[in-house]
């Protein structure tokens, strides 16, 4: 089809000499958008300057505590400390994040008094990431210390000081024993100081004596059943506080006395156990007991009685030596055994002590356990009055001859089942050594046992074995990372079990603001505080 | 061709560079506390480094506005505007540390691989799309002129089916205003093409010639005017074919020649709509690029600003 003829020479006379001076609608519009594009962005960025929200500047979202102040720049970034000053130092340039900025909400204790260097806040504590907790820190934060463990002079390093991370050099755990640091795996050397008996493997005998009556009492929680029977549930004594993360202490009263460890001393008083508390309030106790008694028992002989506990009463007078020779009448005083009993004791002691200055200092003597306001209300220096009414023999007397016996039980089988006599007795009362059961083993360290509790408690402490009190039922490092592992497990981050700053140090802010503080310029609170 | 040869210099220069850069991040990327950041010393190297490179190349627009300018040839300042500009987002990558940031960051990070794409589409065009246009488009000429010589062959066609025809059954026969060029043509000179051997057999009287002034008025005509529907038939050569063979059966001889002529002037009338489709698959990119350049160079000015200040 092509024309030779038709020569380029020929098609170039159809064009126009000067079509290059007309703009053309291609050019024209790149132009356009050329001036349009850079106009529209310009007006982003005056339209949120307008309404003074500087979130279009942030490199990122701010920390989940943190959202509140998320669109006040000023909030946290500001002249350096010291600046303000110096006269034109507000309006420099410059509005880094000091660490003023954080302690004025966050006090940031320092993590050892013997390292050589404290970083600065935001060294650690990257904000604009959006991270959900701003202490969740890589390891090498810690490790660029801890690798190699350098401390102040004169200072020598308390732990190991050559640590890369828990699944690589991160040592055996260690406890207190003494005044000296004891890794678990030296078995020789470590061991639970604690001034107590127990005896681990007979709390977790399978049909263990009183378990049904335990279970009767608290709930078919605290028992688990075998298929060779009901067995004790290690969170019975081993009981979480409310966040599920740290153990309480056992306690004798919620954990050991009932239905198993009770105080009860002699079989003539039935019902009646002594207080779980110092030998001078056990025996303070037992004698106001048994003065009591003895009134009582001289009561209902005189009187006699039908009341519903006369006879029980009679029959424990009879067996204490002090028997009335005649029936008891309707009314006559109840048994110290009873409940009514005991209201009635209750009520006399608030009496005797209202009465006296000593008492009154105290506002609310009903609170203090029996044996300490007995003492207060100085039952043995009332016990000679009561003799006026005795039939020959003084209620102290008798009272002196009853609880030699009394104690004896009490003090050998009862207390020194459990607890450790001291060799440096004084006095007639024996004592005993403070248990010094340690409420946190390993007090460098977190663990949250609520997130643990999928697991056995016997998988990581081996209680079912242990038969000595200085058994210490610490799990290994090795059985942790048996989860914790580098692949294709649980986390093994530094800060999984540390914390950096120590908390003991850490400024309380409870309730130190109003809303319209906190909510107008947080930082500026701690200029003016 | 827009990369050859002479861009070997180039490329190795940049990879070079970028070897240098990647040495430079990979350590201080897995060694820093906190994993890379723009506001680090080092982030804040490959930032204002890679913003300069972006300005660079930003700069190739205004260089063109003052082509006699002594800062460089044309053809150097293209190839750095290549090169240096694809470098800079790699220094920009690095400098974000791979991540997007914030909103204003994030804006930029999208607009730059936006233009980064565009760009990249463009040089890829550019590499083929010349060649192809010389193959298919003999009769290729400047783009701008496309509209006026459409007007031109019209009237043309108008002229040479009139001559055979008679007057056309048309409102309008004189093309709309365009003007005339290139000097050798004279205002309302209607055939432009170079000078043909009349034949010298007399014409057969127009009446003969109906089915050609049917179909030209019907069909062919429309096919000349400015807005041509993509997919009408006179645009595939088979079918154009098949119609003037067609027409050729029904006409006498002496009308043949005008049929040829006619059947010319269709082709070009094609050529021309297709360059004028690769001209804008060619060049359309630039209405993304240039413009979405022009924001990112301003958005970025203002990230560098407050960045360094807070």
């Amino acid at each position: 089809m092509a024309d030779s003829r038709y020569t380029t020479k020929v098609r170039a006379k159809r064009i126009e000499l000067s079509y290059f001076r007309r703009s053309h609608p291609f050019r024209r519009w790149r132009l356009i958008l050329s001036i349009a594009a850079p106009v529209i962005a310009g007006g982003w960025l005056v339209g949120y300057a307008a309404f003074g929200d500087s979130r279009l500047y942030t490199s990122g979202p701010v920390a989940t505590a943190h959202t509140m102040f998320g669109t006040r720049c000023a909030d946290c970034h500001g002249p350096a400390s010291g600046t303000e000053e110096k006269p034109g130092a507000r309006e420099a340039f410059f509005v880094r994040v000091s660490d003023d900025a954080c302690t004025a909400c966050h006090r940031g204790p320092t993590h050892h008094e013997t390292q050589t260097f404290s970083p600065a806040c935001a060294t650690c504590h990257v904000e604009h990431k959006g991270h959900v907790v701003l202490a969740t820190l890589d390891d090498t934060h810690c490790t660029q210390c801890h690798r190699d463990l350098k401390t102040k002079p004169g200072d020598k390093p308390m732990f190991e000081t050559r640590i890369t991370g828990f699944t690589g050099t991160h040592p055996e755990f260690a406890v207190k024993v003494g005044d000296r640091r004891v890794r678990l795996d030296r078995t020789t050397e470590v061991k639970d100081t604690a001034n107590i008996q127990l005896n681990h493997q007979k709390h977790l005998k399978v049909g263990l004596k009183g378990l049904e009556q335990l279970r009767d009492l608290r709930g078919a929680n605290i028992v688990t059943q075998t298929a060779k029977g009901l067995q004790l549930s290690c969170s019975f004594c081993h009981e979480t506080d409310p966040s599920r993360a740290m153990i309480q202490p056992v306690s004798y009263a919620k954990h050991c006395g009932p239905a198993c460890h009770e105080l009860d001393f002699d079989g003539r008083f039935q019902g009646v156990a002594a207080p779980h508390d110092t030998p001078t309030i056990v025996h303070a106790f037992l004698r106001t007991l048994l003065i009591e008694t003895f009134e009582q028992c001289q009561s209902a002989g005189a009187a006699g009685g039908a009341a519903p506990g006369a006879n029980k009463l009679r029959a424990q007078c009879s067996d204490l030596g002090l028997a009335a020779k005649t029936e008891a009448p309707a009314g006559g005083a109840p048994a110290a055994s009873q409940p009514d009993g005991e209201e009635g004791r209750s009520r006399r002691m608030l009496r005797r002590g209202a009465a006296e200055t000593k008492e009154e200092e105290t506002p609310a003597p009903a609170e203090q356990p029996r044996g300490r306001r007995l003492l207060r209300g100085g039952a043995a220096e009332e016990a000679p009055q009561a003799e006026t009414k005795a039939t020959g023999r003084s209620p102290l007397t008798w009272a002196s001859g009853e609880i030699t016996g009394i104690e004896n039980i009490l003090f050998k089988q009862k207390c020194q089942f459990c607890h450790v006599k001291s060799d440096e007795t004084k006095g007639p009362l024996p004592q005993y050594l403070p248990t010094r059961i340690p409420v946190r083993w390993l007090p460098h360290s977190v663990f949250n046992h609520g997130v643990h509790r999928p697991i056995q408690c016997l998988e990581c402490h081996k209680a079912s074995t242990s038969t000595q009190t200085s058994d210490v039922l610490l799990p290994l490092a090795s059985v942790c990372r048996e989860c914790h592992r580098a692949v294709r497990g649980a986390r093994t981050g530094c800060v999984e079990c540390h914390v950096y700053h120590d908390k003991s140090q850490e400024t309380d802010l409870n309730g130190r603001r109003t809303i319209r503080q906190l909510a107008d310029h947080p930082t500026s609170m701690n200029q003016k505080r | 061709m827009l990369l050859d040869g002479a861009q070997r210099r180039w490329l190795i220069g940049t990879a070079l560079a970028a070897v240098i850069a990647t040495a430079a991040y990979v350590p201080y990327a897995t060694g820093r506390l906190n994993g890379p950041s723009g506001g680090s010393w080092p982030g804040l190297t490959f930032g204002v480094v890679g913003f300069a490179l972006m300005l660079y190349a930003g700069a190739l627009g205004a260089r063109r506005k003052v082509p006699t300018w002594r800062v460089g040839r044309a053809t150097t300042w293209m190839k750095g505007h290549l090169w240096l500009g694809l470098f800079s987002y790699l220094l920009i990558l690095y400098h974000a540390g791979f991540g997007w940031g914030g909103t204003l960051t994030l804006a930029l990070m999208v607009l730059f691989t936006i233009v980064i794409a565009s760009g990249i589409y463009g040089v890829i065009l550019q590499q083929f799309m010349p060649r192809l246009m010389m193959d298919r488009l003999p009769l290729e000429t400047v783009y701008e002129q496309i509209d006026a010589i459409v007007g031109q062959l019209r009237g043309e066609a108008d002229a040479l089916v009139g001559s055979v025809a008679g007057p056309l059954p048309v409102a309008e026969l004189t093309p709309p205003d365009h003007r005339r060029g290139g000097g050798g043509l004279a205002p309302g000179e209607a055939l432009t093409r170079g000078p043909r051997p009349r034949s010298a057999a007399v014409l057969p009287p127009p009446s003969e010639a109906t089915p050609l002034r049917d179909a030209y008025v019907r069909e062919i005509r429309t096919y000349l005017s400015l807005d041509v529907p993509r997919n009408r038939r006179l645009g595939r050569r088979r079918e154009r074919d098949a119609l003037f063979a067609h027409l050729r059966t029904m006409l006498p001889t002496p009308f043949h020649e005008a049929l040829d002529e006619l059947n010319a002037i269709c082709e070009e009338r094609r050529q021309l709509a297709l360059q004028k489709r690769m001209h804008h698959w060619l060049h359309g990119w630039l209405l993304v690029h240039a413009p979405l350049s022009m924001a990112l160079l301003l958005l970025a000015a203002v990230h560098a600003i407050i960045s360094i200040r807070y």
